[in-house]
């Protein structure tokens, strides 16, 4: 028994593992499959998510997945082609915040014209989804969607208006 | 109805080919026993003997049907030819009238609940995914392979080489229905072995009480291991305990048989042989019988080890990394492996006792309430039969730490079962025992144990003979079979398919690479990541500049120790006057640890990092052999955020100024993940609604490059389109 540990573990020692190795195929990155300007949809922490933001977005280093908005943060798009298109968000309501404002109501307007509204959000986060009616969008052309609180938190030290945490949004299909 | 017949064959087939091998060789032996005793030992032998055949038609790719249906009648002929059928006419004496009434109206009710279930198609969460993934794997390849994407492919596979066989012909359940026959067998070995030690009360309880329970129900008609390896490890013991009696020597040679068996059925049951030897030298104090047991069981294990040494460059892969380092597994894996199977997530260990009896969700299945009573076994310390019989349970429980699932206290349950069931209080052992029957019913399981703890449901008849359709019944209780389908229709032969959870890929043909199931997959687990995670994004530039001077050789390396994390490069870079020097083909790397990664590092890809594959230890560095000296003034090392950047130095040029530079994410991560999941042959993703980067592939395709192939149930099937058809839908 001995010999045959002895010998499956000396067998398994002369696998040559190699210690250097070749320098491998030289990848050539694909930077253009990410929009460099402003897509269908934005993620805070992609590199181009500020190209989105037309207002009540507060600033950023550009390295948060977040962004804290005023009480009207305001985003443009573009899509390539029209379709059958939805407009999705991700954001919070901190209960810190939420305990002061209540209950919120957000409504999602698109080029102007409400397209939804989502009554008495409790605090925490939400991921909503409505679909956008057809000819609202077209292909090409800068679309302005601005998502409007009804309540903000008023900080008591800068009295800062924050409306809610953003983390994403679009159009997606 | 006609499935049935099949997966009967397949079973029979199997079994036949195990019993009549067995005959053979036992009968050879003359070893003197009961009819009962005769035919069990002899399938179990004949079980171990047949495995290894089928490891070795295996290894010389004959996994042909035709073969699996005719070894068995050879063997069968052979045997009657020999003689070998003919069985001993002893027998033990019968049990009583009353007590053979009560084990078969009780023994009946939980049969029919067993069979049915193993005859209705397989939906085990490991007997669907990896156990009968890679049987139906060899069966598809005609033989044995290596299969680096799955690290349980590197564990030893004796019980699933009968798999292999019945699977030929019956397909699932077939293979279920070969390990159910264990569940049958270990009680009746129990009740044998208590019957020679002329116990037959205590060993019906025992052996009910290990039959009935409700892990060892669930268990033993899925296609796992569990119930052969408790089986195979009480033969051991018994044949250990007759042998004590007799000391027939060719009993020396089953028991080492049985022993090397038990290694092959699961590593952790190599635990027998020292077992076996050390029982053999106490009573012998003679090194010879010793040497006998493990030549005999060398046979059963160096197959195993063979197969891994020449495969995995690691002869007991996929564990001790550490000690054999290979490409296929990491050691850091291994590390959080074995934490995760220790702990399951409990938040005491104090909470096992009520987990395994009672509640049975958290560690997958229950062994029924009346174990609570197991403290009382040591009462039978008394005797030196029951000091015997705990003395096993402690060493085949000695592993049990290393993975707490309730299954995995199985192979020490007949021991701790016949422990108990000697108490000296008859009436009410067999109390107990008509409790634990109540209480392991299906439906008393629903009044007192977790809803979603592991444990079989009902007599299931209509799906065991197909009058129910399978498809349905498999969507019902595989949450992943629906999206196996569809990989199945939709991803051409020899296509891969990634995905951060284990699918039902007994289901379906495309090889599925499993995210944590390999080193490979760790690693496109990373790239994906390091697209998504602003903590793993290279963001962090570390400078070391000096003054230009030639060098061979550059290497950078950790200054300080930090146990709890690794260290990464996602690019190492040269340069000279503020322009890098391009690789050259001449150029070598080096890593300390996880060494055929290093290449990660110096690929230009941001999506690949090399990660060392242990934790910071002072020294351990990363090194570029650059042929003939060059002339150098700066090296660059483009990091990700989450490790601190102070803690490598360039070695040799003590005099470098170190800067560190926050830069943006470079665009383009989320296809260079994708093209390194190309490059490595894979060319479809099955992502899960709740994973964190299915909203992500979903929002962002065309970032990724995919196409959308289907969705089924809660999981989505994506295409990554080759570049050339991206260039082309961009035109």
């Amino acid at each position: 028994m001995k010999a045959g540990v002895f010998a499956v573990l000396l067998l398994s020692s002369c696998t040559p593992v190699p210690q250097w190795y070749s320098i491998p195929t030289q990848r050539t990155g694909r930077p253009e499959t990410e929009p460099v300007g402003v897509g269908s949809f934005m993620t805070f922490g992609d590199r181009q998510a500020s190209e989105h933001v037309v207002a009540d977005v507060l600033a950023g280093s550009g390295t948060e997945v977040w962004r804290w908005t005023n009480q009207r943060p305001t985003l443009k798009f573009v899509v390539l082609e029209v379709g059958r298109w939805s407009f999705q968000t991700a954001f919070a309501l901190p209960e810190a915040t939420w305990k002061q404002t209540g209950p919120v109501t957000l409504r999602v307007f698109v080029n102007d014209q409400l397209i939804a509204t989502a009554a008495n959000l409790p605090a925490g986060r939400h991921a909503l989804r409505w679909p956008v009616p057809a000819g609202l969008l077209k292909a090409n052309v800068e679309t302005i969607v601005r998502l409007e609180v009804d309540k903000v938190f008023v900080a008591e030290a800068d009295k800062a208006r924050l409306g809610m945490i953003l983390e994403n949004a679009g159009f997606v299909k | 109805m006609g499935q049935v017949l099949y997966i009967l064959l397949g079973w029979l087939v199997t079994v036949t080919g195990a019993y009549a091998l067995g005959r053979m060789l036992w009968s050879r032996l003359d070893i003197p026993c009961t009819r009962e005793e005769s035919i069990s030992f002899s399938f179990l032998l004949g079980a171990a003997a047949y495995s290894l055949v089928i490891f070795f038609l295996g290894i010389f790719h004959l996994y042909y049907r035709g073969i699996f249906l005719g070894l068995p009648a050879l063997l069968l002929v052979a045997a009657w030819r020999m003689g070998a059928l003919t069985l001993p006419a002893e027998r033990f004496a019968p049990l009583p009238r009353w007590l053979r009434w009560s084990v078969g109206v009780v023994g009946g009710l939980f049969g029919l609940l067993y069979l049915s279930n193993a005859l209705a198609p397989e939906v085990s969460p490991d007997g669907s995914t990896y156990h009968l993934g890679l049987v139906a794997r060899y069966y598809r390849e005609r033989g044995m392979v290596p299969v680096h994407t799955n690290l349980y492919a590197a564990l030893s596979q004796g019980i699933e080489m009968l798999f292999v066989s019945a699977f030929s012909i019956g397909r699932h359940s077939a293979a279920a229905m070969v390990h159910c026959t264990f569940l049958f067998l270990l009680p009746w070995m129990m009740l044998n072995w208590a019957r020679r030690r002329g116990m037959p009360i205590p060993g019906v309880a025992a052996a009910l009480l290990v039959f009935l329970a409700p892990v060892a129900g669930i268990d033993g008609v899925s296609a796992y291991i569990d119930l052969a390896a408790a089986t195979v490890v009480f033969a051991v013991f018994a044949l250990l305990d007759r042998w004590d009696e007799t000391r027939e020597g060719n009993l020396l040679l089953v028991i080492g048989a049985l022993a090397g068996f038990s290694y092959a059925v699961k590593y952790t049951l190599a635990l027998s042989l020292p077992f076996a030897m050390g029982w053999v030298f106490w009573r012998e104090r003679k090194l010879r019988p010793v040497l006998v047991v493990a030549v005999c069981a060398a046979v059963f294990i160096a197959p195993w080890m063979m197969r891994n040494a020449i495969w995995w460059n690691n002869p007991v892969a996929p564990l001790f990394n550490a000690w054999f380092p290979n490409p296929y597994v990491h050691q850091w894996f291994e590390k959080e492996y074995k934490l995760s199977m220790a702990t399951y997530g409990l938040r005491s260990l104090w909470a096992i006792p009520f987990e395994v009896t009672f509640r049975g969700a958290n560690l997958a299945g229950r062994l029924g309430p009346v174990f609570l009573l197991a403290p009382l076994a040591l009462l039978s310390l008394r005797h030196a039969v029951g000091r015997r019989l705990l003395l096993a349970w402690v060493v085949f429980t000695a592993t049990y730490f290393t993975n707490i699932g309730t299954r995995f206290l199985l192979p020490g349950l007949p021991f701790l079962a016949l422990a108990l069931a000697m108490l000296p209080w008859p009436r009410l052992v067999l109390a107990g025992v008509a409790v634990h029957a109540l209480l392991s019913w299906p439906d008393s399981i629903k009044f007192y144990g977790d809803k979603y703890g592991w444990r079989l449901d009902k007599i299931v008849w209509r799906e065991a003979l197909r009058v129910k359709s399978e498809e349905a019944f498999l969507s019902a209780l595989v949450p992943t079979y629906p999206i196996t389908r569809l990989i199945d229709a939709q991803v051409p032969a020899g296509r891969r398919v990634y995905s951060f959870q284990q699918l039902a890929e007994a289901y379906c043909s495309p090889e599925i690479v499993v995210a944590f199931q390999s080193a490979k997959g760790e690693v496109l687990a990373h790239s994906i990541h390091n697209a998504l995670r602003e903590d793993r994004k290279p963001t962090v530039q570390v400078r070391y500049t000096f003054s230009a001077r030639p060098l061979a050789q550059v290497r950078v390396a950790v200054n300080r120790d930090w146990p709890d994390a690794r260290w990464s490069v996602h690019e190492m870079r040269i340069f000279h006057k503020g322009a890098e020097l391009p690789r050259s083909p001449h150029w070598r790397v080096h890593a300390d640890s996880a060494g055929e990664q290093a290449v990660l590092a110096f690929d230009n890809s941001p999506a690949t990092r090399w990660l060392a594959d242990v934790p910071w230890r002072k020294g351990d560095g990363l090194s570029m052999d650059l042929g003939s000296p060059l002339t150098v003034d700066e090296v660059v090392l483009e990091m990700s955020p989450d490790q601190p950047w102070d803690g490598i130095l360039l070695e040799g040029i003590p005099e470098a100024k170190i800067e560190r530079r926050v830069v943006p994410p470079p665009l383009g991560l989320r296809r260079a993940a994708m093209e390194e999941l190309l490059a490595r042959n894979v060319q479809y993703i099955a992502a899960e609604a709740g994973e964190y980067w299915y909203a992500d592939l979903q929002n962002r395709s065309d970032s990724w490059g995919i196409e959308e192939v289907g969705t089924r149930g809660y999981m989505r099937l994506y295409r990554i389109l080759a570049n050339h058809e991206i260039q082309k839908i961009r035109k």
